[in-house]
């Protein structure tokens, strides 16, 4: 399960249902705040999980260790989304705290990550200026993006067709055989994960106030998405190769749209 | 334990370029990176005190002041600012001080100590020393013991204020309040106080500046010194083998000042790189070809060279890793106006050709150091083209032996000063130095050869002298002013593996431990050690060219082991041990077995010119060469056979003696008489320990022999390459079941031959009037 939940989350009235998509994305996360960790091991980088380049990361050269972003100044959030990590197969602990003043109140409460799958954490919003995440037990864990904003709640859940992406894996196989048709050996390569998303019935004024950003944040960097949070933990960390471009149905105001994601492996 | 054999196997790639890297950091001693020239400080003196003024003025240094005389009868002479107490004292700024100089000289005293004060703060008394203990130099003035000063010394000494890391903080970016010496009672020296002033490209004012430890960006070249090299990995995208790794490497265990990276001892997969780009596209390469005693007339002599592509994406980069300095900089690496990795690094590495680049092919699972590598050297990498990849084409090592690149004996300068007689022993070369010959040796000039005994420096360039004229059945004879003086090279009596050794290492630039020389003496004690060969090379000749012939002439092969990353040696022999047998049931793909003949390598007749005589004729001049063997199987080229002729010529430039030249010629004759055969064949990876130089038998059903029996025959791999990388494994092999088997004179008393599976495959026992023993199997023939 990939998406935590605060504990005794209660959706808000103005929430969408949690059967309806989460995506946090470059627009709606914080940035320019500063980054800071109790520890880093060499050759790791405190601040990799601040950039969108998982292959730099940030490990801690020892447990229980802090990650913390601090905005500056207050923002209000209700996600925390974590990617390219490995606290599954270091058997860690997870935990999301905001700084409420005087000390560190938790959101998320200890969890045990049991695979290295993106993670969205889901909590109620807060508007606070500094957010961290704690990791305990285990092994020390690489981790590549870390961030915190306030999400796009999808105003349809999706339609038939999508392949959750936890089991839309594309990998390629090769098998040899001899002349005598002996079995030799056999490859894979896996790359990555792909599915495709469709909304439709969606009114023209919640596009236009909502799909101009994503449109802008996935041209550049990679997003979380959690198509169906309330269910299921399915969250993929992906990237887009077009631009998802919403079309009007023809039946009153209502708009369309879908995307075909390509999303970070991880197993 | 993952390697080929593990079911699903994912096979990994990276790429490790091995940048190199200066091991000094930016302005830190010894590196003066961003000091810039000396300039002018507004400094002034405390002229009050000033009664001697040193005269030794150096043009290079800006005076502080006039002069200055350190009598213990005055006060302590200081150099104020104008805000501390005293009237007259002008002001002075003395930001950015990376040296103070003090040049003068002793008059009387004895021992003294000086000090040198400052005060960062405004009002301060210079007696107040920030941090006096860390600025007491009393004891060692650089350059100068105190003990040793006489009077009448003149002397010099420098503080190099970057020496310490807290009074070069203070001295730099601060206003110098004060300047103060102070001398013991009873001393007296006059002195002039200079200061350099740091540039404003200096790193501690603007960061953005400093170099990045490459050569091209070098501001500093005279202390430029390459370290440990910078490693850089890239890895294909998708899963990378680092998910589950813990550890990193990037300095070969040096560390870098500011973020570096270091091995760890204790892990498991400690050589696996954490910091793995993974923008690769894909490796390609064509593989080294061998060429058996040069028998291909398609191929070069040398074989054909390994080729390396890979094709990497370009990206934005934030500089990490690349740049030692990047947390220093104002300007972010992410931003799109500043370049992208490849555009910036391309510019950085200006200097890059023949850097390493080593190919790690492996498996998931697998450590870097338990996974194939190859190594090859870089020879171009394009620009990133419309799609925003660049291309990096990369050759081994033997790609240096191509003729533009290495010649032997390199092109002698020196010309004849005057005309010569015929029997003048001594004589001047122009437009030379010592050092363009060799102490003692052999000349050419014109078409004369000669010996010398010595050469000295002379007044219009060289003299040798020593002369012995028309050496080398050459004929003494005038020359005329500016005639070309050419060193010749000569070997006599050598090892064919030390020539080629030399050829290697001297006049190419392949840097000795590529070479596999243990290997190759112990080939050549053991199956050649007859090849002792002689040679003169009167002119520049390409060491391809002359590595070609000695292996045509000696009878053995070189190729690049990619895997060793080793230049490898093998003579054209017989097998000595019973070589593995790959089938068309266990080893070979479906469908990819292709057998062919190569009748253009057939010899019916092999013509060896040898014991050359005249060293001033064409090579290929047969005229040049006192003796010609000649075998020929006049059978093999009747109606019957193979209809007609097949003459090898060869122009023994090494071979002069009647041995080698018959051994080298039989060998050929024997090996060729017949259309030798080439087949092609893959294999999966879990057979990829198979690799060139290695003769393996092959079981197949294309290959019967009269009646349809399977003919399983020997072959020479001679090609190698990973096909599908990790996957499929493409090979190219010779037939050399007649290069024979080598057989052992066994001890008297020996058993008599038990049969085909129990005698030892080095054992020659004696055979029946048909040449077989008891099973039938072939007994051991002498040729």
């Amino acid at each position: 399960m990939t998406v935590i939940f605060q504990t005794s989350y209660s959706l808000p009235g103005s929430d969408e249902p949690l059967t309806h998509a989460r995506i946090a994305h470059s627009m709606n996360w914080l940035t320019g705040g500063t980054v800071t960790a109790s520890s880093t091991a060499t050759g790791y980088f405190a601040d990799g999980p601040d950039n969108s380049l998982t292959y730099e990361k940030w490990k801690p050269s020892s447990l229980s260790a802090t990650w913390e972003y601090d905005h500056g100044s207050t923002a209000t959030c209700d996600y925390c989304c974590i990617a390219a990590h490995t606290m599954g197969t270091n058997g860690n602990t997870l935990q999301v705290q905001y700084w409420n003043g005087s000390s560190w109140s938790g959101l998320i409460p200890a969890t045990a990550i049991t695979s290295d799958a993106p993670i969205m954490c889901i909590f109620g919003q807060q508007t606070r200026q500094r957010w961290r995440i704690q990791v305990s037990s285990g092994t020390a864990p690489t981790i590549g993006a870390v961030k915190f904003g306030l999400s796009m709640q999808m105003q349809r859940p999706l339609f038939g067709g999508h392949a959750p992406i936890n089991t839309a894996r594309q990998t390629v196989m090769r098998s040899n055989y001899s002349e005598t048709g002996e079995f030799l050996g056999r490859s894979i390569q896996r790359t990555y994960g792909a599915t495709d998303y469709a909304w439709q019935h969606l009114t023209t004024a919640w596009v236009r106030n909502n799909w101009r950003d994503f449109q802008l944040a996935s041209e550049r960097e990679p997003f979380w998405i959690a198509w169906r949070p309330g269910d299921n933990g399915d969250v993929a960390y992906a990237m887009l190769d077009e631009t998802p471009i919403p079309q009007n149905m023809g039946i009153r105001d209502l708009m369309s749209v879908s995307m075909s994601i390509r999303s970070r492996g991880y197993d | 334990m993952f390697d080929e054999t593990t079911p699903g196997r994912e096979p990994i790639q990276i790429v490790e370029i091995q940048q190199p890297f200066c091991e000094n950091t930016y302005a830190a001693t010894p590196c003066n990176g961003g000091l810039g020239t000396v300039a002018n400080t507004n400094l002034a003196q405390d002229f009050s005190l000033g009664v001697g003024t040193y005269s030794g003025i150096n043009a290079n240094l800006t005076v502080i002041s006039g002069g200055v005389n350190l009598a213990a009868t005055a006060p302590d002479p200081q150099l104020r600012q104008s805000s501390y107490g005293g009237a007259g004292i002008t002001t002075f700024s003395g930001d950015d001080f990376r040296y103070v100089v003090l040049r003068g000289k002793w008059n009387a005293g004895t021992s003294i100590a000086f000090l040198l004060y400052w005060s960062n703060a405004a009002g301060q008394n210079p007696g107040t020393t920030q941090p006096a203990a860390a600025m007491n130099l009393s004891s060692v003035w650089r350059g100068v013991q105190l003990d040793s000063l006489q009077s009448g010394d003149e002397f010099m000494a420098v503080w190099d204020l970057s020496d310490s890391s807290t009074y070069a903080t203070m001295w730099q970016g601060n206003d110098i309040d004060a300047l103060r010496f102070d001398i013991a009672d009873g001393s007296d020296l006059d002195v002039d106080i200079y200061s350099i002033q740091v540039c404003t490209a200096n790193p501690y004012e603007n960061r953005d500046l400093t170099c990045y430890n490459t050569r091209f960006t070098c501001q500093d070249t005279a202390n430029f010194a390459l370290g440990t090299h910078l490693s850089l990995y890239f890895g294909k995208d998708g899963i990378l083998p680092t998910l589950n790794r813990s550890q990193a490497q990037h300095k070969d265990g040096a560390l870098l000042g500011g973020g570096d990276f270091a091995y760890a001892t204790t892990d498991v997969d400690a050589t696996m790189p954490v910091y793995l780009i993974p923008s690769l596209v894909s490796v390609s390469t064509s593989p080294t070809k061998v060429n058996l005693a040069g028998a291909n007339l398609d191929a070069q002599g040398i074989g054909n060279r390994a080729l390396c592509s890979i094709v990497i994406k370009d990206h934005p980069h934030t500089d990490r890793v690349v740049d030692p300095y990047v947390d220093d900089r104002s300007w972010n690496p992410l931003d799109k106006s500043r370049g992208s990795f490849w555009t910036r690094w391309l510019i950085r590495n200006k200097y890059r050709r023949n850097i390493v680049i080593k190919v790690y092919e492996g498996y998931e699972g697998q450590a870097l150091d338990e996974m194939n590598v190859r190594t090859f050297f870089l020879d171009s990498i394009t620009w990133p083209d419309a799609g925003g990849n660049v291309t990096i084409q990369a050759k081994d090592v033997l790609a240096r032996l191509e003729e533009r690149k290495a010649q032997a004996p390199l092109a002698s300068p020196g010309l004849l000063y005057t005309a010569i007689t015929d029997s003048a022993t001594s004589f001047e070369v122009a437009n030379a130095v010592e050092a363009d010959y060799s102490a003692a040796g052999t000349l050419r000039v014109g078409d004369e050869i000669m010996t010398y005994t010595g050469r000295a420096t002379s007044t219009n360039g060289i003299t040798f002298t020593g002369v012995t004229r028309g050496t080398d059945n050459s004929t003494a004879s005038a020359h005329s002013v500016d005639t070309a003086v050419q060193e010749c090279l000569r070997y006599t009596v050598q090892r064919a593996d030390d020539i080629v050794e030399d050829l290697m290492t001297t006049y190419a630039g392949v840097d000795a431990s590529w070479l596999d020389t243990a290997g190759w003496a112990a080939e050549f004690d053991t199956y050649m050690s007859f090849y002792t060969l002689t040679a003169l090379i009167t002119e520049p000749t390409a060491v391809s060219k002359l590595i070609s012939e000695l292996q045509q002439q000696a009878m053995f092969y070189l190729w690049w082991n990619e895997r060793d990353s080793l230049v490898k040696w093998k003579s054209i022999r017989g097998i000595d041990a019973e070589p593995p047998t790959i089938t068309d049931s266990d080893n070979i793909l479906a469908g990819q077995m292709k057998i062919t003949e190569k009748p253009r390598e057939r010899v019916s007749q092999i013509w060896v010119y040898y014991n050359r005589q005249d060293f001033t004729k064409s090579d290929d001049d047969g005229t040049a060469y006192k003796s010609l063997y000649v075998i020929a199987d006049l059978e093999s080229e009747t109606e019957e056979l193979y209809g007609e002729k097949s003459i090898r010529k060869m122009f023994g430039r090494w071979l002069a003696t009647d041995a080698l030249a018959q051994n080298t010629a039989s060998k050929i004759i024997t090996r060729y008489v017949d259309v030798p055969f080439q087949c092609r064949f893959s294999m999966d990876a879990k057979d990829r320990t198979y690799w060139i130089g290695e003769t393996v038998k092959i079981d197949h059903y294309l290959d019967v022999d009269q009646y349809g029996d399977r003919n399983i025959r020997n072959w020479t791999i001679t090609s190698a390459e990973e096909k599908v990388p990790g996957e499929v494994i493409e090979y190219v092999a010779e037939d050399t079941t007649l290069y024979g088997r080598i057989h052992y004179i066994m001890a008297g008393g020996t058993a008599d031959y038990p049969g085909y599976d129990s005698a030892p495959f080095k054992n020659c026992y004696i055979g029946d009037a048909n040449g077989l023993l008891s099973d039938g199997q072939d007994a051991g023939k002498v040729s």
